[in-house]
């Protein structure tokens, strides 16, 4: 019993190895058809998912493509790249690019360096005082709504959009300390020693050592950062009250929403897959960096 | 000689430190301080205002834990099959399939909500509450942080389980989701306190404010008379706090392997 069991395990090894060809595990033994029909099992599993996916995401995401490429709803001239060039020309489009890409390169940098400085000192230097890292953590629990009151008291009577830099930096900097330190757990401690015979002072040892070390968390927690500055939206909408914010508040995002509003399909169509492209572009170089860093 | 100074640096930094998360703590705790105030005197009066006076939060308090408990709920059922799919099902595109999750995870909300909109069009579920509930239910966060957790899971367990039963669903609850408890718990945190948190969806798929959230309320709040929105805020905070302190040790202990 015991090594029939065993050799009916080997069978099924062999199957899983030779999991990509289909063919292959189809015509082989009943252990591998067994295998075959727990891989369907299995694959019925992502079912609700993907059809989610493609009634909500997919299908839809198809049509927006349409509709950026036809002039309107009723004709339905096909019109090439006008309703894209149409968009760039637009000088809320221009504003609202400007600004959000203006918070990721100042916003996400300061959220950054923040957070390094914070996860690096909570566990090295201040490890005795990690608890103070859960006043950090929490914000990010804390929904946007019900702070928003507090922040506009704070800032009554300024005109800048600091407010909003502040509040996306006190909401995000949770999850980027999070990841970090959870890079930073892992590392041996070995390696700290050798340093430290060789004479290598804090700071030089966290910059040399450390820094490249969790270099992989440091891209994706950077990553993550710039795709939750595109979330902003909801934080300024809440904290401006209005869809119509002042002109350094105004974002795609607010861009995005009025015209959704206004149901103008072909604007609408052609900034999102415009932005879409933008993010696609951001995930695609963070990847490519990532692995340039690893080897 | 450079011991004391190295603890007087420490101490130094602490302070630095110390000082920054108070700052970091006081949005929340000028919001509690506030609420427990009437004209600068300590009063309950908000709180009373509020609950027996303001008939539109209770009704939109009902949508957000109506809202947050659907979605996480059933994202989590959802994110659980379609991760156990990704890690033992094996066929031709699952590599490229898996990349389009994470993609579709990084698109930010406002690219989605036309593709959303056109969808719930379809299937004539505007001005509904499902078409709330429903997008967001099929959200790939769940899915991607479920599965990169269960690559460091023990596959043996698994194996042994195949040769006394085929069942998907006997495993999965058998010897996959005990090995993912903590992982879930976090992932329905994340999942509980951004449904709770929703603004664009209940603004742009649904009509009337009785089928709005909590985070709407605010963002009315010239509508309402004497000080029932900090009340409210505090009221708001609350029950994402209680979750995070009961599963506060799962919470960063799961998401050290994200």
């Amino acid at each position: 019993m015991g090594v029939k069991s065993i050799s009916k395990k080997k069978t099924k090894d062999v199957s899983a190895e030779k999991k990509n060809d289909v063919s292959e595990i189809s015509k082989g033994s009943s252990g591998s058809k067994k295998a075959l029909r727990w891989n369907t099992r299995c694959m019925l599993c992502l079912v609700p998912s993907i059809l989610g996916l493609i009634v909500f995401f997919l299908v839809p995401f198809a049509r927006v493509l349409y509709y950026s490429v036809i002039n309107n709803q009723f004709q339905r001239k096909f019109v090439w790249f006008d309703n894209y060039v149409e968009t760039l020309s637009n000088e809320f489009f221009q504003l609202a690019m400007k600004n959000s890409l203006l918070l990721i390169a100042v916003g996400v940098s300061i959220l950054l360096v923040l957070a390094i400085v914070l996860s690096f000192l909570l566990s090295f230097g201040l490890k005795k005082f990690s608890f103070l890292r859960d006043a950090f953590i929490f914000p990010m629990l804390v929904p946007t709504a019900a702070v928003v009151l507090v922040w506009q008291q704070f800032f009554s009577g300024l005109d800048s959009v600091l407010p909003v830099y502040l509040l996306f930096i006190w909401k995000n900097i949770g999850i980027c300390i999070i990841l970090l330190t959870s890079a930073i757990t892992i590392i041996s401690p070995e390696i700290y020693e050798a340093a430290r015979m060789d004479g290598a002072g804090a700071m030089v040892m966290h910059w040399r050592l450390t820094l490249p070390i969790i270099a992989p968390a440091v891209f994706f927690t950077v990553l993550l950062s710039i795709m939750n500055s595109f979330r902003i939206f909801k934080e300024s909408f809440l904290y401006f009250g209005t869809k119509y914010p002042p002109d350094y508040g105004y974002t795609l995002q607010f861009y995005l929403n009025n015209n959704f509003l206004k149901f103008d399909y072909q604007t609408l169509a052609s900034s999102s897959v415009l932005t879409a492209l933008l993010v696609l572009a951001i995930v695609a170089v963070g990847f490519r960096l990532q692995k340039r860093y690893e080897v | 000689m450079s011991k004391a100074k190295g603890k007087k640096q420490v101490f130094l930094l602490f302070i630095v430190v110390l000082a920054a998360a108070i700052i970091f703590l006081i949005p929340v705790a000028a919001t509690v301080v506030q609420s427990l105030q009437t004209d600068g005197v300590l009063s309950l009066a908000g709180y009373q205002e509020l609950l027996l006076n303001c008939f539109p939060f209770y009704q939109m308090f009902w949508n957000s834990v109506l809202y947050a408990a659907a979605i996480t709920v059933g994202a989590i059922l959802i994110s659980i099959l379609a991760a156990f799919a990704f890690q033992f099902a094996q066929f031709r595109a699952k590599k490229l399939l898996y990349i389009l999750y994470i993609v579709l995870m990084m698109m930010p909300l406002q690219v989605m909500v036309l593709p959303n909109y056109i969808g719930l069009r379809e299937l004539g579920l505007l001005d509904t509450r499902a078409a709330i509930i429903v997008p967001l239910v099929f959200s790939p966060l769940g899915t991607v942080v479920l599965r990169q957790y269960m690559e460091g899971n023990d596959v043996q367990v698994v194996e042994a389980a195949r040769l006394e039963t085929n069942s998907c669903l006997r495993i999965m609850w058998h010897c996959v989701l005990p090995q993912l408890r903590v992982c879930i718990y976090a992932v329905a945190l994340f999942l509980f306190a951004e449904a709770w948190n929703l603004v664009e969806q209940p603004i742009l798929y649904v009509r009337n404010d009785d089928k709005r959230n909590l985070s709407i309320f605010f963002s009315q709040m010239d509508q309402y008379e004497g000080n029932v929105l900090y009340p409210a805020a505090v009221l708001f905070m609350l029950p994402v706090f209680l979750w995070y302190l009961m599963y506060h040790r799962e919470l960063k202990e799961g998401l050290k392997y994200q």
